[in-house]
């Protein structure tokens, strides 16, 4: 089990990693995208209202126009639509508030870092859980005009994106995870076997052999190990027989050994121990000389079949006329 | 004396039994095969059959059981070493064995020993006025009996069994102690010797020059 292990705790957490890598790339992309297009928007309203203002002020005559901030704001405004944020307008001293459409009001530094020759400037604020672009600009006409769009649902919206995607993440990492874990067991199950196998062959069941037919590398080496087996089978029932050959041999030499010893040592045991006639002396010493022939000439044929065991007989095949003159002419006859 | 019946087809080996047993002074037989074997013993009288396992044409084992069912005694020959055959010679009835190549005179022995188990002849082995009684492991000299030791008298009877026969040193000291002989050590001779003291055996009892002892008798 340990390969597959080994397999599965390399690739699965690098994968978890990498899905996690990727989501979290691809969601801050998304999300700054969207910011900046807020922030974006609330620029281009606060211009656009600006511009509006500006106009519509200088439509104006100066009686009308102390009174009509409010008024230009308003009709602005409801132009505007439902999609617009929120505008406030201050006064030439930046503190007094002229117009506001909402009591609400976001704290920023904008007007501290506003310097002489800008006239915008803009923020990203959270304040009380959530979050605002509040853009400000300078009016030709003296006011400043500050506009706020609410954020909030896009920061909401990551973290809503993220939820969804971390338990994405999961859920295909574990299915993944899953099926790996399961294809290695069946892989390793086979490895299992075929391990199985090799093992009960060379315990001594040179019959076994291994019944894997996938055709991956595991199934490869199954035919290998399989050819392999009956070749070892072959080589190992040659080698017994061999064996065999050789333990009958010895047996059937050790007899015929044995049997001209007996006469051997009976006779001259009889012939040092016993007193016997001139006769029984002779004829035991002649049985004593006879055995003793016999096993020289048994030592001699060993020789000449242990000389004859290591090479191969190579037959010919001979014309019978040839055969019969070559030995003619070997004999001097012809 | 006994009659015995010597079945073997090598003709040296069975000459070999032959001549030292009619020296033993037994009567003897000789068979080449099985087939003859078979017909001497149906025609003759035997005390005990001698018999080489391994014979061509009728097989050993037939014989042996023939001899059985004749109720004749029967020692085996055997090759040394094969188990199987001893085995199968025992179980078939027979009474000892001896593997080729053998020592002479242990088959002497062995033909001694199942002759009187068998026959319930020769109770005791007489020497002059010397009687020596292998059931009991007794000796008596005169009548009465002679104090000896386990080994003094494992070594006369040895010597009883084997009488004019020369014994060497070697073959004295595996048929009593057992075991091989060490080469040198003066144990054989001073048993030798007390024997001879104890029995009055000092002329009968010949020392062979460096080799060993022969009972003449």
């Amino acid at each position: 089990m340990r390969l597959a292990w080994k397999i599965f705790f390399l690739t699965i957490p690098l994968f978890l990693l990498s899905l996690t890598a990727l989501g979290t790339w691809i969601l801050q992309e998304s999300f700054q995208g969207n910011l900046d297009r807020e922030r974006e928007r609330c620029f281009m309203e606060n211009q656009m209202f600006q511009v509006s203002y500006e106009l519509t002020w200088h439509s104006l005559s100066e009686e009308s126009r102390e009174e009509s901030v409010k008024a230009i704001a308003q009709g602005l405004h409801r132009n505007a639509g439902a999609e617009a944020g929120n505008i406030r307008i201050y006064g030439e001293d930046g503190e007094e508030i002229l117009y506001q459409d909402t009591p609400e009001r976001v704290a920023t530094q904008i007007q501290e870092h506003l310097t002489g020759d800008a006239n915008a400037g803009a923020q990203i604020v959270s304040q009380k859980g959530r979050y605002y672009a509040v853009v400000l600009s300078r009016s030709s006409t003296g006011v400043w005009i500050e506009t706020t769009r609410d954020l909030t649902p896009v920061f909401r919206e990551r973290e809503h994106l993220k939820t969804v995607y971390q338990t994405g993440a999961f859920l295909i990492t574990f299915v993944m995870g899953g099926l790996m874990l399961g294809i290695l067991y069946l892989v390793m199950g086979n490895t299992r076997k075929l391990s199985r196998i090799a093992r009960s062959f060379a315990s001594g069941q040179y019959q076994a052999r291994a019944n894997i037919r996938s055709r991956d590398e595991i199934g490869r080496l199954a035919e290998d190990f399989n050819w392999m087996a009956r070749v070892m089978k072959e080589q190992m029932e040659q080698l017994k027989e061999e064996v065999s050959r050789q333990e009958a041999f010895t047996s059937a030499f050790s007899h015929e050994l044995k049997t001209p010893l007996t006469s051997i040592i009976g006779y001259a045991d009889t012939i040092r121990s016993m007193d016997l006639s001139r006769e029984e002396t002779d004829l035991s010493a002649d049985y004593i000389y006879r055995q003793g022939k016999r096993l020289l000439s048994l030592s001699h044929k060993l020789l000449d079949w242990s000389a004859l065991e290591g090479k191969k007989e190579t037959f010919k095949s001979l014309l019978m006329t040839d055969l019969i003159r070559e030995a003619a002419r070997t004999r001097g006859r012809e | 004396m006994a009659k015995i019946l010597i079945v073997e087809d090598e003709e040296p080996i069975s000459n070999l039994i032959r001549m030292n047993l009619v020296k033993a002074g037994y009567q003897c037989g000789v068979s080449m095969d099985g087939e003859a074997a078979a017909d001497r013993i149906q025609e003759e009288d035997f005390d005990l059959i001698l018999l080489d396992i391994m014979l061509p044409g009728l097989d050993g084992y037939e014989v042996l059981e023939y001899a059985k069912s004749r109720e004749i005694p029967v020692i085996f020959l055997t090759a040394m070493g094969d188990t199987a055959q001893k085995v199968r010679g025992l179980k078939l009835g027979a009474e000892d064995y001896i593997s080729k190549p053998f020592d002479v005179a242990e088959l002497l022995a062995r033909v001694e020993t199942v002759l009187r188990r068998c026959l319930k002849l020769n109770q005791s082995l007489r020497l002059g006025e010397i009687e020596l009684f292998p059931e009991s492991r007794t000796v008596l000299r005169e009548g009465h009996p002679v104090a000896l030791t386990p080994k003094e008298y494992e070594l006369f009877y040895l010597f009883m069994r084997n009488r004019n026969r020369a014994l060497y040193r070697e073959t004295i000291y595996e048929h009593v102690w057992g075991g091989e002989y060490p080469g040198t050590g003066r144990t054989v001779d001073l048993h030798v010797q007390r024997l001879k003291k104890k029995l009055g055996l000092e002329k009968e009892i010949e020392a062979i020059y460096k080799v060993g002892y022969r009972l003449m008798g």
